[in-house]
């Protein structure tokens, strides 16, 4: 991660990232990152959520399509039932609000009032982000498997 | 809730069926297993519900088209015959700003997702306390 963000911040973004996964999924993210920019494949699930205040941008989340089933299964208890879209797609959204609640409250002083939009499926495959606040995890193979980026969400306002 | 009812409702409210879905399981892990559930999925809705239905706990979600939790909060709390039902908010964007003007709306208590049973069953004992 980035320009502009001490070290400290994106160890603590990165961190609360994790646990909100953890703690809303059962999954537990390999936090090892790779050089260079994440690059997300074209079939992967996406979902947007505005930021409204006091910052204005936007997080973007990308999930592999295995991995939003298994989280999807663990939050429905579906031992090895098949999820439906719907499902999915509420799961995707419901993580991505809830992630990016957290992430906000460790950029936002807590004297601010900050404000989240309603999750979107964005209308493209669009995947860039700001340097300062973009994340991928990847499987042990390597693989990209959950990736957020933050969109318009200045820097500077991370250190 | 020490009413002498027979049976006890929360009415919970998201947009989100995993969210509510998420409240409702971590109710019953942390030990209200004889409650209802009433669920909605904005706050148009559940103040409908609430205009027709005995409900004992309001748990909303803040963010949520229609009318947001912040919202309901107030029509909640400016209706006399529902204004003493305890309102819980449940949002992702609590900090101790958000926390302060919720409160002051009137909200009984704010609960920062993600949910936890060990969280869900403060407040509620607490709430119970507060009789």
């Amino acid at each position: 991660m980035t320009e502009g963000a001490s070290g400290n911040q994106v160890g603590r973004l990165r961190k609360v990232l994790m646990a909100v996964v953890a703690d809303l999924a059962f999954i537990v993210l390999d936090a090892e990152r790779r050089d260079g920019p994440v690059t997300v494949p074209a079939h992967y699930w996406r979902m947007k959520l505005p930021v409204a205040h006091p910052l204005e941008g936007e997080l973007l989340l990308a999930v592999e399509p295995g991995l939003l089933q298994e989280i999807t299964r663990n939050i429905y208890g579906l031992d090895a039932g098949q999820p439906t879209s719907d499902h999915e797609m509420d799961t995707l959204a419901e993580l991505l609000n809830t992630i990016g609640g957290n992430l906000m409250r460790v950029v936002v002083p807590p004297t601010v009032k900050y404000e989240l939009g309603l999750p979107v499926v964005p209308g493209n495959c669009e995947t860039s982000g700001d340097p300062g606040l973009s994340f991928g995890f990847y499987s042990e193979e390597g693989r990209l498997i959950f990736s957020i980026f933050g969109q318009n969400l200045i820097s500077e306002v991370i250190k | 809730m020490t009413d002498g009812k027979d049976t006890h409702t929360f009415l919970i409210v998201d947009d989100s069926n995993t969210a509510r879905m998420i409240v409702k399981q971590c109710i019953e892990i942390a030990g209200f297993r004889d409650w209802t559930f009433i669920e909605a999925r904005n706050g148009e809705d559940a103040w409908e519900i609430l205009q027709h239905s005995n409900v004992d706990i309001v748990i909303t979600d803040l963010n949520m088209p229609a009318l947001d939790g912040r919202m309901l909060l107030k029509r909640i709390k400016a209706a006399p015959a529902v204004s003493s039902i305890p309102v819980v908010v449940v949002t992702s964007t609590t900090n101790p700003a958000q926390e302060a003007e919720l409160i002051g709306l009137g909200a009984s208590a704010v609960l920062g997702k993600p949910v936890s049973p060990a969280n869900v069953y403060r407040i509620l004992v607490g709430l119970k306390g507060r009789e």
